[in-house]
């Protein structure tokens, strides 16, 4: 039986996102997004030192996908030389090598010198606009092969990042909610590998629920921010998937509406909110429902009339 | 055999836009059609038969319905009030008169039941009238209505009335306009043309309607269970992006519009008067307003929006150039009373008399 644990650590954004920035080498910094829990807690508590949010990983995308395996490798370089350590677990207790399948090379996670409680992941864009797959590039370094990942809708967060006063970059949060919701068009059974406070949850609650709690944290800095999202979520579509952005904007929230017609998995999402990105100020699971609610109204409803087929010409 | 059953054809009226006084509910070929969906009060059998007594003696071949739809009186007391109007009414009215009754899946007549044709015909409308996505309303009190009108008139200088106007204005019929004329007394002045005008401010009037108007103004409260409630201000701007005809901002905000130097800071709630001459109310529009509103019977919990009803046939709103309809000043008057902003109220009051005419 695998052994699972709580993986989600009490971690200040601005203090992680630091460190990134200070161990990636200049010239790589151009190629760097910042995407998750942290690139939203770095954009909403930006000013607020003590705001903590939960996680276990700062994800980093390496964009563009040209400059990714070569930004991949010059970025893994120099954090093992800034003495930054390959993360071992269950699967994988070492770097992979010549030998290694793509498919079971690992991913660059290296936790920070003297650190366990977050580590760095290393991620690029899919190659084309029909690439959704998960799929694996081999990064050979001098500490061994690891594998680059890539998947659905990553494309969506390297959209029009913005810059940080560290030099690197993070993602739109509401391109990150646009893209978790277009990744889980229904809730899915799969779970998450470690548990969250003690809770086994799934994967799509999980991505759902940090939509909800974007929604959440847009909200309380400007009432009426979600009404803007509609307009450069169609941009972003139609600059990421210019054949097939109707489509997805038609079921850009069926995943969501099922997660909030189901007080299970609402329940698991508020979980992971309340541990996660809202853990400094946790909403009760029905302020949640209502903030996913007002995300419908104001923005998803709108970009799904626009893909709406019979709506269209 | 094979039965040929023709389905009778009823329309339902346009309830509100009529020119005469009395509209009934459905109308089809030579019937009249008064419904009562879930009725409760056997007064309300007597207003209905009276309703369709009074057209049905203006026009001789039209037929009358009375339908109720799944009352709460028994099927006894209904035959006991069909026996009252045997004796009340004549008899060339009484023959064309007829009630309906649908209850529990099946229909009952008095003092026949239908022929399957008109079962048919009555079956389309119980599915209407039960499948309404709106909220059912209780009656509407006219004799409310009839008054602020009459106060409305005043407020806003626009002259004498006659009764047959009021009647239309309002939606009701001759008899209510006059009983609410006459509690008026000497407030009222009779010209010789048998128009009326207030002669001053009917403050012993006003005070029983404050003191009613609990019930007899339907009030909708809601608030907000995000914990990050919208500003009115956000509210105001949604609103005013749906174009909405009727509904119409009232409350601290209208009394402001009609009278900007009033002595009030800030705006804790939105109050909206939603026009509704039907029985049915239409407010979906809240949720599309704010979908973290839910509806809130506590008075001690504050509400961020509420609804006022009014059941009159003409709204009397007022838009402006920013296209919000404005509630008229005696329903933003009300407002102010129920939220206990007694002395804005009278400043507002004051502030009104004292308008020039078209100010």
């Amino acid at each position: 039986m695998n052994k699972v644990e709580d993986v989600m650590k009490p971690v200040s954004p601005r203090a992680v996102l630091e460190e990134i920035a200070k161990a990636i080498p200049e010239d790589c910094k151009k190629n760097i997004i910042i995407i998750g829990s942290l690139a939203v807690g770095y954009y909403f508590f930006v000013d607020n030192r003590s705001m903590v949010v939960r996680t276990k990983d700062a994800d980093c995308l390496l964009s563009p996908r040209v400059e990714a395996i070569h930004a991949g490798i010059v970025v893994t370089e120099r954090l093992f030389q800034e003495d930054w350590k390959f993360r071992s677990d269950e699967k994988w207790s070492k770097p992979g090598d010549e030998h290694t399948p793509d498919g079971k090379l690992p991913a660059v996670r290296l936790n920070p010198p003297s650190k366990s409680d977050w580590f760095i992941e290393l991620l690029t864009v899919p190659e084309s606009s029909s690439d959704r797959k998960k799929k694996w590039i081999r990064l050979e370094t001098s500490h061994g092969h690891f594998g680059l990942c890539s998947f659905g809708f990553l494309s969506l967060t390297n959209y029009e990042p913005l810059s940080t006063e560290l030099g690197i970059f993070i993602a739109r949060p509401e391109l990150m909610a646009l893209a978790n919701m277009l990744e889980h068009k229904e809730i899915a059974s799969e779970k998450m590998s470690g548990l969250i406070q003690g809770r086994a949850i799934k994967r799509s609650n999980k991505d759902l629920g940090r939509v909800l709690a974007i929604s959440y944290l847009s909200i309380r800095k400007n009432e009426d921010a979600l009404l803007n999202w509609t307009d450069i979520w169609q941009k972003a579509l139609q600059d990421r998937f210019p054949e097939d952005w109707h489509n997805l904007a038609h079921r850009t929230g069926a995943g969501l509406r099922e997660l909030l017609d189901s007080a299970q998995d609402l329940n698991e999402a508020h979980h992971t909110c309340a541990y996660g990105l809202l853990a400094s100020r946790p909403p009760t699971m029905e302020q949640l429902k209502m903030a996913g609610l007002r995300l419908l109204q104001d923005a998803v409803e709108p970009l799904e009339k626009l893909g709406n087929p019979k709506l269209r010409n | 055999m094979c039965v040929t059953v023709t389905i009778m054809k009823f329309k339902k009226t346009e309830q509100g836009r009529a020119s005469n006084s009395y509209r009934p509910d459905w109308a089809g070929e030579g019937v009249w059609i008064e419904v009562k969906t879930r009725l409760q009060a056997i007064r309300a059998v007597r207003d209905g038969f009276f309703q369709l007594a009074n057209a049905m003696a203006d026009k001789p071949a039209l037929q009358g319905y009375l339908f109720l739809i799944e009352p709460t009186i028994t099927e006894e007391r209904l035959r006991d009030e069909w026996e009252k109007a045997k004796k009340t009414f004549r008899p060339e009215i009484i023959k064309r008169l007829k009630l309906f009754i649908f209850k529990e899946g099946r229909f009952i007549g008095i003092p026949t039941d239908p022929e399957p044709a008109l079962c048919k015909g009555l079956n389309l409308i119980c599915e209407d009238e039960l499948s309404h996505g709106g909220i059912l309303l209780p009656n509407p009190d006219f004799n409310s209505e009839i008054l602020k009108i009459i106060i409305y008139q005043w407020i806003m200088k626009l002259g004498p009335m006659t009764s047959s106007w009021l009647a239309e204005t309002v939606g009701c019929n001759y008899r209510t306009v006059a009983t609410t004329i006459e509690s008026l007394g000497n407030a009222i002045v009779r010209l010789s043309d048998r128009r009326v005008e207030l002669r001053y401010f009917p403050k012993d009037d006003w005070t029983r309607l404050l003191a009613k108007s609990n019930k007899s103004r339907i009030t909708m409260r809601y608030a907000d269970r995000s914990g990050q409630p919208r500003s009115i201000d956000s509210l105001l701007q949604r609103l005013k992006r749906m174009r909405l005809h009727e509904v119409a901002v009232g409350g601290i905000l209208g009394a402001r519009h009609f009278y900007p130097k009033i002595d009030l800071m800030g705006t804790p709630r939105l109050d909206l008067v939603v026009h509704c001459p039907c029985k049915y109310a239409d407010i979906d529009f809240v949720e599309q307003l704010d979908p973290a509103l839910k509806r809130e019977d506590d008075p001690d919990i504050p509400a961020t929006l509420v609804l006022h009803f009014i059941r009159r046939r003409e709204k009397f709103f007022e838009t402006d150039s920013g296209e919000v309809p404005w509630a008229d000043p005696v329903e933003c008057l009300l407002d102010l009373h129920e939220v206990r902003l007694e002395p804005q109220a009278l400043e507002f009051l004051n502030a009104l008399k004292h308008k020039e005419k078209n100010q």
